[in-house]
């Protein structure tokens, strides 16, 4: 064996060592712990959220992250729960599902969570068996639909409806008589296409459909066809990133009515299609800004962030979220996570700030969307 | 435990797609970006044939292996013929293929929905639903993929796949069709990370579009470069690196609001530093 091979091996084993002894000393340092048997630990407990901070999804999940602790801080202002603070713990996962496997382990065996808000929607499916074995709670708050009533018993969902947009959007077209649509969809999560899918099965036309994955800037290619192929009406499933897509479709000559989901009230994508969605007819949730509740927590949240949520239907169900789990923990019956699920799975006539929570007994909550239009930037319903 | 457990099992599998696109890159120097279209090939034969026949993991992980492979030498054939820049180029161009069969393909891979509910692996009777069992197993794979590649790089035919990389009209001037050797050494690469992608499949127990697209060979391609090209430790130690560090910045105390993104940032700083101080990767014999 020569010198230099001898040293390479030295070097790997030495930088593998390194790492490793890395990992278990700062596990070490920080506590690690089995995870408890019961719902709590002596003073604290632990309620984790899994979502995307930072990627091209994080637009979802800021402002979720943000919300949920903001309903913690309102318990924990009131005293905690039965004399126990309430302690969130936010995990980043850019939207990724290996990633959200990462932080589950991390949050269940080294935090000792048994309950999870979940903002990341394909992860939920790689997550559920994970949470049945365990005992962890597990609950979405992106969206809730067919596909995750049947993920368990101990896999919950609070959010809008993810059918409803495609129904309303195909509807509307189907209303105005549109005969083909051209649609742009972002391909890199499981979201997406499901509503690009649903809204082809519903739409009375043809249409013709373009992916693209995360990172993408330029869609002339995927317009250019749309355009050839003479679209009536263009439909761009995506998020900031659509901004670029309305752009471009417009500078190449596209005047095909937009329809979008809520997506298009991000202010980010609002700057890239560059005054291009006036006009544009798209889902949304609202919220129910009139009522006191739902005003009073947009106040706190405006209070502490110096500006409004970017889209209200995803940070509202992560709020909600944690009021059902936090009215469920406060019952003198919920000692254990059976007792917790069936208390969740029995929330009705709530009062929430995304309206009256119901949960059925299939494990999810509903909200339906409903129809908008942008006009001066301000979101105005269709009747 | 269980979450160290769970790091090594990803190392594990991002280890054995690091050594397979190291013989591809590192010993013979042809940058191919497709080793996610490889690593889904694997997954989604496994994760269809578990889900849909009685068949077991051993069997649906081997023909997992024969699909990759038969992708490889039809997509190779082509792809033998470039180098440098181009082959790049044409090997990106089939992975967003691959990729859009994943994505529309909706009979056969569910789509967007992806394929959820995959059966952990069972050999013998016995079902490795710990994941600590899961990690032997890996390990297991790991270290037959590594004994493979070592005997394969050490080989005679090894020598002449560095020749290529180091000046392959010079070896072709010895009168070896280096397009076969480029050929050859594709298809093994893919069937190796065909053997990652069933690994995957069945431990995750679910899979989508999204785990296989572009950014997803890059990060393969991160582990080999940033661990060392030409040196399969090297692409072990980069799956350590790199599945690790930003697990560890997890625990740093950082506020809440800005914790994520600074993360990010010293997980990018932390990355061009080790590459500016060691530009032939930690231990690599060998630059592109």
């Amino acid at each position: 064996m020569n010198k230099s091979n001898k040293s390479n091996k030295v070097q790997f084993i030495v930088g593998v060592l390194i790492v490793f002894v890395l990992l278990v000393l700062t596990l070490s340092l920080r506590g690690v712990h089995r995870t408890p048997p019961s719902l709590y630990s002596d003073d604290t407990i632990n309620i984790g959220w899994i979502g995307p901070l930072t990627g091209e999804a994080a637009v979802v999940g800021i402002d979720s992250a943000k919300m949920a602790q903001l309903a913690v801080d309102a318990v924990n202002a009131e005293g905690g729960i039965n004399g126990r603070m309430v302690n969130l713990i936010q995990e980043d996962d850019q939207y990724s599902t290996p990633k959200s496997i990462s932080a589950y382990e991390k949050l269940v065996n080294i935090n000792g969570v048994k309950i999870i808000l979940m903002q990341t929607y394909g992860s939920i499916f790689a997550l559920a068996d994970r949470a049945n074995q365990d005992g962890v709670v597990l609950m979405g708050v992106l969206d809730s639909n067919d596909n995750l009533a049947q993920l368990g018993n101990h896999v919950f969902s609070i959010g809008v409806e993810s059918e409803s947009i495609s129904r309303l959007l195909a509807g509307h077209a189907n209303d105005q008589g549109h005969k083909k649509a051209g649609i742009l969809y972002f391909g890199s999560d499981t979201f997406m296409p499901y509503i690009k899918d649903v809204f082809t099965s519903l739409f009375d036309g043809e249409s013709i459909a373009e992916g693209y994955v995360a990172g993408t800037q330029d869609f002339k290619t995927s317009l250019s066809k749309m355009k050839e192929g003479g679209i009536d009406v263009f439909v761009c499933l995506g998020y900031d990133e659509c901004g670029n897509a309305i752009y471009q479709a417009r500078t190449l000559g596209i005047d095909a009515p937009l329809l979008m989901p809520g997506t298009v009230m991000s202010p980010a994508l609002g700057e890239l299609a560059k005054g291009n969605t006036e006009g544009a007819i798209f889902t949304f949730w609202l919220g129910e800004k009139d009522r006191e509740p739902t005003k009073t927590v947009i106040s706190k949240f405006e209070a502490r962030e110096g500006r409004q949520p970017f889209v209200d239907v995803f940070s509202f169900s992560a709020y909600d979220a944690m009021q059902v789990i936090v009215t469920a923990l406060s019952s003198p019956e919920v000692d254990s996570i059976d007792s917790l699920t069936h208390s969740i799975r029995s929330t009705r006539g709530l009062e929430g700030i995304t309206g009256e929570i119901n949960f059925s007994k299939d494990g999810t909550a509903r909200i339906p969307f409903r129809l908008f239009t942008l006009r001066g930037q301000v979101p105005v319903e269709i009747k | 435990m269980e979450y160290i457990i769970h790091l090594g099992i990803l190392i594990t599998i991002f280890a054995i797609l690091g050594v397979s696109l190291n013989l591809v890159v590192g010993y013979t120097g042809l940058l191919s970006v497709a080793e996610a279209a490889f690593f889904g090939i694997g997954a989604y034969t496994t994760a269809i044939l578990l889900t849909t026949t009685k068949i077991g993991f051993l069997s649906a992980g081997l023909i997992g292996v024969i699909v990759a492979a038969v992708a490889a030498f039809l997509i190779g054939l082509v792809l033998s013929r470039f180098r440098g820049d181009y082959y790049a180029l044409a090997s990106l161009g089939f992975g967003v293929i691959v990729f859009s069969f994943f994505l529309n393909w909706q009979s056969l891979t569910a789509g967007s929905l992806g394929i959820a509910g995959i059966e952990r692996p069972e050999l013998f009777g016995f079902v490795f639903s710990d994941n600590f069992f899961f990690l032997i197993l890996a390990l297991v794979a790991l270290a037959l993929v590594y004994g493979l590649s070592e005997y394969i790089t050490t080989s005679s035919f090894g020598l002449v796949l560095k020749a290529i990389r180091e000046d392959e009209e010079a070896i072709q001037v010895f009168g070896y069709h280096t397009n076969r050797y480029k050929l050859t050494v594709f298809v093994i690469g893919a069937g190796l990370a065909a053997i990652a992608g069933a690994l995957y499949a069945s431990y995750i127990s679910f899979i989508g579009p999204s785990s296989f697209s572009l950014m997803e060979s890059i990060f393969i391609l991160s582990i080999v470069i940033l661990g060392g090209l030409a040196n399969h430790r090297g692409a072990i130690l980069g799956a350590v690196l790199l599945i690790v560090l930003p697990e560890l910045l997890r625990f740093i105390g950082l506020p809440t609001d800005i914790a994520a993104q600074s993360r990010q940032l010293i997980y990018g700083v932390l990355l061009v530093v080790l590459m500016l101080y060691r530009p032939r990767g930690l231990i690599g014999d060998y630059k592109l």
